[in-house]
């Protein structure tokens, strides 16, 4: 090969090495400018995804939130019926305890009868086992007596400690279970009136041990035995004496 | 269908009671005066449960409560003694007739109507 045909081979070998270079050089920069848009894309995509399901996530918690809140309303509610319920549940033992001792003093004339129902209301509903109902006079004479005997009552009279307190202010009398009793040992002393006029009493001396202090209801049935006790005893004198005038 | 609750107390006040407490919850309610009674309507009534107390006349209590225990066309019912005696020999001795619980007087209602509603979800 002539030198000057050699010389041409290499600048067209040499144009040609410079076209390809410059051509890669240019794909280059369109691949570069490719993967820049593409990147831009990817993030503003992922930034679009995050975005929405942060929001989502929000209205979630919130939704929560709401059900929690609704739920703890619900629990508030339903603590409040159930101690509605209770109360009522609560009344209406009471009602029936009251009821149940009105009967017990009234469902007959006769007088063993009435104080049987006294002492049933006395044991069964207050809770004792001991006490005595006695008439008003100066000795206390006991009409019956549960859990005592006679000498117990000895020396007591209308006027001692708690039983002449709640013979002047004419209502029931009681000690709670921490206080003391006075001298007399009673711990609550029921007047038995019609009126003004006293009767006779219901003394109460202790408590069944399991008994709790006095409740409300127990300040109810010494009332209601205050004031229907001796108007059904009287009632059954009063039907006693008839009885035996009619027989004799 | 409502159970059916047999109610033995010689005490015609205390029957009263119970059975005003209990008809709040619809129970079917028979009585028995004294043990020898509760027995006999023990196996004509068949009750879901019986609520009796321990001081009775004619068959005590815990009597009666040993002998609806050893007849087996009673012994499946479960019963519930009313005792004025807390005392854990009181409670021995209530346990020993076979009895399944027992509540004391005066009778809280709350108590007396958790312990039943007790048993009978526990039967049903």
């Amino acid at each position: 090969m002539s030198e000057v045909r050699r010389i041409r081979y290499v600048e067209r070998v040499r144009e040609a090495t410079r076209a390809l270079f410059e051509d890669l050089l240019e794909s280059n920069r369109r691949l570069g400018l490719a993967i820049s848009v593409l990147g831009k894309e990817r993030d503003l995509a992922s930034r679009e995804d995050v975005s929405e399901l942060n929001k989502r996530s929000e209205r979630w918690r919130a939704e929560q939130q709401g059900v929690l809140e609704l739920l703890e309303t619900i629990d508030v509610e339903h603590r409040r019926f159930e101690e509605q319920f209770h109360e009522v549940e609560r009344q209406n033992s009471n009602l029936a305890s009251l009821y149940a001792a009105g009967h017990a003093l009234h469902a007959s004339v006769d007088r063993a009868a009435v104080l049987s129902g006294i002492q049933e209301i006395v044991i069964n509903l207050i809770g004792s086992e001991e006490f005595a109902i006695v008439a008003a006079d100066e000795a206390l004479t006991p009409h019956a007596l549960f859990g005592m005997q006679p000498q117990d009552l000895a020396g007591l009279t209308p006027r001692s400690g708690i039983i002449g307190r709640a013979a002047n202010e004419q209502r029931p009398l009681a000690l709670m279970r921490s206080m003391p009793a006075d001298a007399t040992g009673v711990r609550v002393c029921i007047p038995l009136q019609i009126g003004e006029k006293t009767q006779g009493f219901v003394l109460i001396f202790s408590f069944l041990p399991q008994k709790e202090d006095l409740q409300p209801l127990d300040y109810e049935l010494f009332s209601l035995v205050g004031s229907q006790a001796a108007a059904a005893l009287s009632a059954a004198e009063l039907n006693g004496r008839e009885s035996h005038a009619h027989a004799s | 269908m409502s159970r059916k609750i047999l109610l033995v107390d010689d005490s015609a006040t205390v029957l009263m009671m119970e059975r005003m407490i209990l008809a709040s919850e619809r129970f079917q309610i028979v009585t028995a005066a004294n043990g020898e009674e509760a027995q006999q309507r023990a196996k004509t009534e068949q009750p879901d449960l019986i609520l009796m107390d321990i001081v009775m006349p004619k068959l005590n209590g815990l009597q009666a409560c040993q002998a609806i225990k050893n007849d087996p066309e009673t012994a499946h019912i479960p019963i519930i003694l009313v005792t004025t005696r807390g005392e854990a020999a009181s409670l021995e001795a209530g346990y020993s007739s076979g009895c399944s619980d027992y509540v004391t007087k005066p009778v809280n209602s709350a108590e007396l109507l958790g312990k039943i509603r007790n048993i009978l979800g526990a039967q049903s």
